[in-house]
């Protein structure tokens, strides 16, 4: 008798995740907090533990540019690679690039599952409640 | 140490190097392949002896009589006959059955199709040690009830049931008791008379047997007949039609002996692993072991961890081959209902592993396994937001 409840967690890696996310998720990029000081530190949470996702992107920067960007993330391998390859992309750039995320072009680039398409979804949240938090960085001063 | 190091004796175990040399046999003797069931030449009778042998062998194993014991593909197909069998057979004298939300798939779809059959089914939930209670089975039972399924040693995390005391409800009151010991035979001892178990399923692949055979017992003098669930021929009293393979019989009546010879040294020794195993891990804030502490097989150990998210642990223990609580590759799949009925969050249901051993487990096996849960439990935890790294 098998244990039809039960699955094998190693039996099916090899088709299941690629390279790509393999490599991010056993050495993930920018993992963890800001690790210096920046004109401006933006800070967006996306999902709920409780759902099985969550992620928060932290975010420093100077004269416009995304100096640092980091992440912290509670789900699977296709998140935390996501949200690693993301931080890679952005680290230099404008902090309107983080208006600029394709999700669907991040799906392919990961070889993503579609059935995890709602993970990206929520990574795609937390980006924008850092874009959110920088249109917003004037009011808390008027 | 080779990778990845097998610790799912629970899913399956290897076959003994003895019993495939008795199975061989029967497919390579010049005399032994013929048809258990010709019962006019030698050929068939040198078979059917050997099958005679087996079932001799299996019936010692859980205190029963040869003729008690019919051959069936595996416990699955002992569970639906038993279950679905017994209940058709004696639907006069009531349409209801007891079980437990935390059996097998097969005893629990095998009631829930009778369910679709006119039956009443009561699907009794055990308390968070995972544990149910003879009481529990005794408030359940009615004047319709015929027949309660219990398993012995739950296959997820590893709980003993009193079965015993079970079967003392039951035959208090007149109601057919089945057990699945498809986990426990071989790693408890069991006696189906001294414990009043009136059909008892079994499979031959947890105990170092051929896959694709199995047993059922059934008491002669409790339950003399139940509907087959296959129809076609006479063997196995009408019970099971088909030819009988003689050689994965034998590989499950050596596997039987064998695991009756050496049970205590194996119990003794697959203890000492898993305790190895759980000082090891056990110390870990978060480390939660799933099922009674006490009331526990030797050679399964369940356990949940906080504050990780189960897909990506077990991805991380990809050098382990373990069994997880729960299905995590895609969002439909629904977390152990075992772990469920225990309390456990959908989390922690989904965060959880199950290791189990066997006779080839090394204690360096054992270590690296710590040492592989503990890396991965500190990195994920390490990467996780701040505000969720509390431990609940």
């Amino acid at each position: 008798m098998n244990d039809p409840g039960l699955k094998a967690p190693g039996a099916s890696h090899g088709q299941r995740y690629s390279p790509l996310v393999v490599r991010h998720f056993e050495q993930p990029h920018h993992a963890g907090t800001l690790s210096g000081d920046y004109e401006t530190a933006l800070h967006g949470r996306g999902g709920q533990r409780e759902q099985g996702t969550e992620v928060v992107f932290h975010t420093g920067v100077d004269a416009g540019l995304m100096a640092e960007i980091t992440f912290q993330a509670f789900g699977c391998p296709h998140t935390i690679a996501a949200c690693s390859e993301l931080t890679v992309r952005l680290t230099g750039r404008p902090v309107e690039a983080l208006d600029e995320v394709r999700p669907d072009e991040l799906a392919a680039c990961l070889d993503l599952p579609v059935e995890k398409t709602g993970r990206l979804l929520i990574i795609e949240d937390a980006l924008r409640k850092c874009l959110t938090a920088w249109d917003n960085r004037w009011l808390g001063e008027k | 140490m080779k990778t990845p190091v097998y610790l799912d004796y629970a899913a399956t175990t290897p076959v003994d190097a003895e019993v495939a040399r008795a199975m061989c046999a029967c497919l390579t003797d010049a005399d032994a392949f013929g048809n258990p069931a010709s019962g006019l030449h030698a050929f068939g009778h040198e078979a059917a002896a050997r099958v005679e042998r087996a079932r001799e062998q299996v019936a010692t194993l859980i205190g029963a009589t040869a003729r008690e014991i019919v051959w069936t593909s595996g416990a699955t197909e002992a569970d639906n006959l038993a279950i679905i069998g017994a209940a058709r057979f004696r639907a006069t004298a009531g349409r209801h059955v007891v079980t437990s939300v935390t059996e097998h798939r097969a005893v629990l779809d095998a009631c829930r199709y009778l369910g679709t059959q006119g039956f009443d089914v009561t699907e009794l939930r055990p308390g968070a040690n995972g544990i149910i209670e003879p009481g529990q089975v005794e408030e359940a039972l009615t004047g319709e009830t015929t027949l309660v399924s219990i398993m012995h040693v739950n296959n997820e995390i590893g709980v003993v049931q009193d079965i015993g005391a079970i079967g003392a409800v039951c035959r208090r009151h007149g109601v057919l008791f089945h057990v699945d010991a498809a986990q426990s035979a071989g790693h408890l001892p069991i006696d189906v008379v001294a414990q009043s178990i009136d059909m008892l399923s079994l499979s031959a692949q947890k105990i170092y047997g051929p896959k694709g055979i199995g047993a059922l017992y059934l008491n002669q003098d409790r339950i003399p007949r139940i509907e087959p669930l296959m129809f076609g021929g006479s063997q196995e009293h009408g019970l099971r039609p088909g030819t009988v393979p003689t050689h994965q019989v034998v590989g499950m009546g050596e596997a039987c002996r064998m695991v009756s010879d050496r049970r205590q040294i194996d119990a003794d020794r697959i203890a000492a692993l898993r305790d190895r195993l759980w000082e090891g891990i056990g110390g870990v804030p978060g480390v939660l072991l799933n099922g009674d502490r006490e009331r526990r097989v030797n050679h399964i150990l369940n356990v949940s961890i906080t504050g990780v998210e189960g897909e990506s642990l077990h991805y991380g223990l990809r050098d382990l081959a373990v069994s997880a609580g729960s299905a995590c590759t895609t969002l439909d799949d629904a977390p152990s209902a075992v772990l469920r009925s225990l309390g456990r969050s959908d989390q922690l249901a989904r965060a959880s592993v199950r290791f189990s051993f066997g006779r080839p487990t090394t204690g360096q096996e054992v270590d690296f396994a710590v040492r592989s849960l503990l890396d991965i439990v500190a990195r994920l935890r390490g990467l996780a937001p701040a505000a969720t790294q509390a431990l609940a």
